[in-house]
């Protein structure tokens, strides 16, 4: 009843006398003929699957035109209707999420018109109202095609055989070489303000990773523009309205090394507007930085109600992150007063307590990064006599040891490697001049990687070449890359334009599930308003950054203990508690790769955010 | 809209004839509500009929058709609304003349020709949306535009809906120590140029009273010097000329839930005045905020909200476009009994348009709900029981 237009209107009828519509034709019919025709419709209806545009009663009169010969009804019938298309299919499914939805579309996403867009939820409603079961079935079968739905990006061909490596490297060979160094990526944390991106600045100078000529250079400008003190902070902050701003506002990341390991930096920023940049920071790194100004009533300010220092926190401990470096800035500024040391090192204890941080994670370092004492090389003043640990870079090469420790274990730690498959998640994709050539920035997340091998990209299901593995600040090419190795992948035989900043990467073999809607376990944090099904969140996995509302409260669990389920009918979900719910992107064309707690411990984490504040972290449960 | 003839319908006993004329995309949007399944709409079309019966001849006229409403299509986007239904029988001999009943016919509405509406079924809710539609004053949209970095929407808001004309997206380059920073200022300028060339595309001046830049962080401030330093340049007398419309506001994601944050930010209400859409948000808010309280004053679902009318308790009620207007004739007159009895004991009904993100909530939160003149916390206790039984 759906698709008719004008021209209907003269379509020939045969000597039929004419139907208006079902009721009428089974009105007409005698009983025999009605009975006869309920018994061929549904096998008719199977026949006619994979055509579009017919209603039950197009079927109906063709099988009387054809004095009920099933053949020839279907003959006639696959003449007027078209096979569906694979587009068509696609379309279809679209309006009929649309349906699923209810009106509820938004009006924004509602592009194109398609033929099929003609079934609307309105006549779905009327379809029920007016036709007898039969109509009712079909629509089923309308509502099932839902279920399925359709992704929008094109899949490309698959390799499912691995390639093999082309200078096969003895992954225990390797771990044993002196060349091979442990690697370490960290991020810095902390209020905005607080000093982290001079602290960077400081450190890759005094390692000597930025040359003396551009931090003199850097300072004339600075100086220029009446910011004298910030010059170190332009080796990270690069663009011009960051540098008017004296506001570090994305990520940057950069690599040095030291004799002993290889460390990757991402300075993140601080300011609340852009914790969601922060976030992708955090996603990237194995170790956190956690940068406060000890100055007088700085710390405080930082600290308290609306400050970043718990937020930061708080993220790094949702996204996994095993171990936190204090470093304590700015402590020239308070004359290296121990008094200043312990009562912020006490306050912050407490609270890292409250989170779930033992206090063996945390190292503190009192430090200045603008004179650069308790960095690198250059020694305390003779006012800091109290503190006699290592400094900052010491510190973090003492954590790469320590989370390198099963290196001395290598037959377990090797199997490891084997074992997992190779994950890689995509921070940054850029084209070459090459058409098929694509490089990717990014960290492993699992398993091993050598030049040579195939790895598929998600969601777009692509099957790449790995021509070669750079690394380092020179972007040196190496044979190998680890898991936690933060690397750069140059790739052949791939479709740039379909990779996005946030993808997945696996081995072939290994299959991640691309989907618009996927259970988590939250924990919330405190918020102010409750969450709802139907609330509107802001949804983070590592990069990607997406739109998406809460469908279903599920069920409320137990915090301590989430196999124990505490209600499970939820209302709504307040402050400080652990339940299921359902998550559902709001750009219905929009399919992420997820890969579930069980598969990934790092990425298998999403956080939530809404009106500017994060409101929970979750677990991805299910993949649908 | 414009309303020319209104009279009492023979036909139907609480029905109207409604002789209308849309004006423009808002009155679209009115008419979908409006019209329902069987109404009838008489218009004037071309039409071609076959003459003699080996049907080679054909005649094409303007007649005056009459259609029994069976189906619709609409896109707001578009403005495009157009409804589908089958002749009927007319006894006064003015329409459908030499047309068979029953036959398929389509009807396009335009803002060019009015057309006559038999409405079956006019209740309250339909002469209020009239009204409305009616009122000339305050039909003038906002547009918005939320932004962050490598990310804009730009959208217009109107009464009943949010639309996105244009989704921009740069994936601007992440920056490293050894990043070309001229290409990414070039990008970024890009961007901005992006922008400025969509709003000048979509948005028509002369019919909005406001344009809302917000972003997180300086975003929104720098598109507003970048809009402005384009104009200039181009002498775009329509933007220079309006410049006090735009107001620079801020808001914690570049996504369309930033539009919705600065709705029911009390800091820029009084520039946005009593908007319809602005006020959704705010009740959709004080909602969440009773709730978030757990003063019982907040309940959802149809079950509570019945039961707490029947207590006379509800002081808001919170109610969808979809359900207040539901297809189903007993389930919209239960709603309208529902509103009714509300409005009968001082409270208030809003009616949510679910184009809107607040609204779109709402259809997910089972389409009502409402908010209480004192707490009852046992509202849901027996209902409770209830499923638990199922």
């Amino acid at each position: 009843m759906s698709h008719y237009d004008e021209d209907d209107y003269y379509d020939e009828q045969g000597d039929m006398p004419e139907f208006q519509d079902e009721a009428e034709l089974d009105d007409y019919l005698t009983d025999e003929e009605y009975d006869l025709m309920n018994e061929i419709i549904p096998q008719l209806k199977k026949d006619m699957a994979e055509y579009h545009g017919w209603t039950t009663f197009d079927l109906k009169l063709s099988l009387l035109d054809t004095d009920f010969n099933i053949d020839d009804a279907l003959h006639d019938l696959k003449k007027r209707f078209k096979r569906k298309k694979k587009q068509a299919d696609a379309d279809i499914n679209t309006s009929m999420s649309n349906l699923k939805i209810g009106s509820n579309t938004q009006p924004i996403e509602q592009t194109k018109k398609f033929t099929s867009q003609l079934r609307t939820d309105d006549d779905i409603i009327f379809i029920s109202d007016n036709e007898d079961s039969n109509a009712i079935s079909s629509l089923d079968q309308w509502v099932r095609d839902d279920k399925v739905e359709e992704k929008f990006i094109k899949p490309y061909k698959r390799i499912l055989e691995p390639t093999k490596p082309r200078n096969p490297i003895d992954l225990k060979k390797y771990l044993q070489s002196p060349t091979f160094k442990p690697h370490l990526s960290f991020v810095v944390l902390g209020h905005v303000d607080a000093g982290k991106s001079t602290l960077m600045g400081r450190l890759l100078y005094d390692i000597g990773a930025v040359d003396q000529n551009k931090i003199r250079k850097l300072k004339k400008e600075s100086e220029q523009i009446g910011k004298g003190s910030f010059h170190l902070a332009w080796v990270m902050d690069q663009t011009v309205e960051e540098r008017e701003r004296g506001v570090t506002v994305s990520i940057c990341t950069s690599d040095f090394s030291t004799s002993n390991v290889d460390f990757t930096i991402v300075d993140a920023p601080g300011h609340r507007d852009f914790v969601p940049n922060a976030i992708a920071g955090v996603s990237q790194a194995d170790v956190a930085i956690l940068t406060i100004d000890c100055g007088i009533n700085a710390f405080e300010s930082g600290f308290n109600l609306d400050g970043q220092t718990k937020e930061h926190t708080l993220l790094a401990r949702s996204m996994n992150i095993g171990t936190i470096v204090v470093a304590m800035n700015k402590m020239d500024s308070v004359n290296w007063s121990s008094e200043r040391f312990y009562e912020i090192q006490a306050e912050l204890s407490t609270y890292f307590d409250q989170i779930g941080y033992q206090k063996d994670k945390i190292k503190w370092v009192p430090l200045s990064g603008y004179s650069g004492e308790g960095v690198y090389k250059i020694p305390y003043p003779s006012e800091q006599n109290w503190y006699k640990g290592p400094s900052l870079v010491d510190t973090l090469e003492d954590v790469a040891k320590t989370n390198y420790s099963h290196l001395n274990d290598l037959d377990s730690f090797c199997k490891e490697i084997k074992e997992k498959p190779f994950i890689f998640s995509i921070l940054e994709v850029t084209t070459t001049k090459k058409h098929d050539e694509s490089i990717l920035s990014g960290r492993v997340e699992s398993g091993s990687i050598q030049p040579g091998e195939t790895i598929t990209v998600y969601p777009s299901e692509q099957s790449c070449l790995v021509d070669k593995i750079l690394s380092g600040r020179e972007q040196t090419s190496r044979d190998i890359a680890l898991k936690g190795d933060f690397v750069t992948l140059k790739l052949r035989h791939s479709h740039p334009k379909d990779i996005q900043n946030g993808d997945l990467c696996s081995s072939v073999g290994y299959h991640i599930k691309s989907t618009r809607r996927f259970k988590i376990r939250l924990s919330t944090f405190n918020m102010d308003r409750p969450l709802l099904p139907g609330t509107s969140v802001m949804l983070f996995r590592g990069v990607y950054e997406e739109p998406a509302r809460v469908n279903k409260l599920i069920s409320l669990v137990d915090s301590k203990d989430p196999s124990k389920i505490l209600k499970k009918r939820v209302k709504h979900l307040p402050s400080n508690q652990t339940a299921i719910i359902e998550i559902e992107l709001t750009e219905r064309r929009r399919w992420i790769p997820l890969v579930t707690i069980d598969e990934n411990k790092h990425i298998g984490r999403v956080i939530l955010r809404k009106d500017g504040r994060s409101i929970g972290t979750g677990v991805i449960l299910d993949v649908e | 809209m414009k309303l020319l003839n209104k009279s009492s319908s023979l036909k139907f006993k609480d029905g109207v004839s409604l002789q209308l004329q849309p004006e423009d995309k808002e009155d679209l949007f009115t008419l979908y509500q409006l019209i329902d399944q069987d109404d009838e709409l008489i218009f004037k079309k071309r039409f071609t009929t076959t003459v003699d019966v080996d049907k080679k001849k054909k005649t094409t006229d303007m007649v005056k058709l009459r259609i029994q409403v069976v189906s619709r299509e609409f896109d707001m986007k578009d403005e495009f609304l157009r409804y589908k239904g089958s002749t009927v029988e007319d006894d006064t001999g003015k329409t459908n003349c030499n047309i068979a009943a029953g036959k398929f016919i389509s009807y396009t509405i335009t803002y060019a020709y009015p057309f006559t509406l038999l409405k079956k079924n006019f209740d309250s809710y339909a002469k209020k949306l009239l009204d409305e539609a009616c009122n000339l004053e305050a039909k003038a949209d906002t547009a918005a535009i939320v932004l962050q970095e490598g990310v804009a929407h730009v959208c217009i808001l109107t009464a009943s809906s949010t639309i996105l004309k244009q989704k921009i997206e740069y994936s601007l380059p992440k920056k490293k120590t050894t990043t070309d920073i001229v290409k990414f200022d070039e990008k970024t300028e890009k961007f901005y140029k992006a922008i400025y060339a969509s709003i000048v595309k979509n948005y028509d001046f002369n019919k909005l009273k406001m344009i809302i830049l917000c972003s997180p962080g300086f975003y929104a401030k720098t598109l507003h010097e970048k809009i402005m330093q384009y104009a200039i340049q181009e002498q775009n007398r329509n933007i220079l000329d309006n410049e006090s419309m735009f107001l620079v506001a801020h808001s914690s994601t570049g996504y369309m839930q930033g539009i919705t944050e600065v709705l029911k930010n009390p800091i820029y209400a009084n520039k946005l005045q009593d908007t319809k859409y602005s006020h959704e948000a705010n009740v959709m808010d004080s909602f969440m905020k009773h709730l978030n309280e757990d003063d019982y004053k907040a309940w959802y679902g149809e079950q509570e909200v019945f039961k707490a009318a029947e207590l006379g308790a509800i002081d808001e009620l919170l109610i969808t476009d979809l359900l207040a207007r539901s297809p189903d004739l007993c389930q919209r007159k239960k709603y309208m009994d529902l509103m009714k009895s509300i409005e009968s004991l001082g409270g208030k009904v809003i009616i949510f348009s679910t184009l809107h993100i607040s609204g779109e909530e709402l259809d997910r939160l089972t389409g009502i709900a409402c908010i209480l003149k004192y707490p009852i916390p046992e509202l849901d206790e027996d209902l409770d029981y209830e499923e638990e039984n199922e």
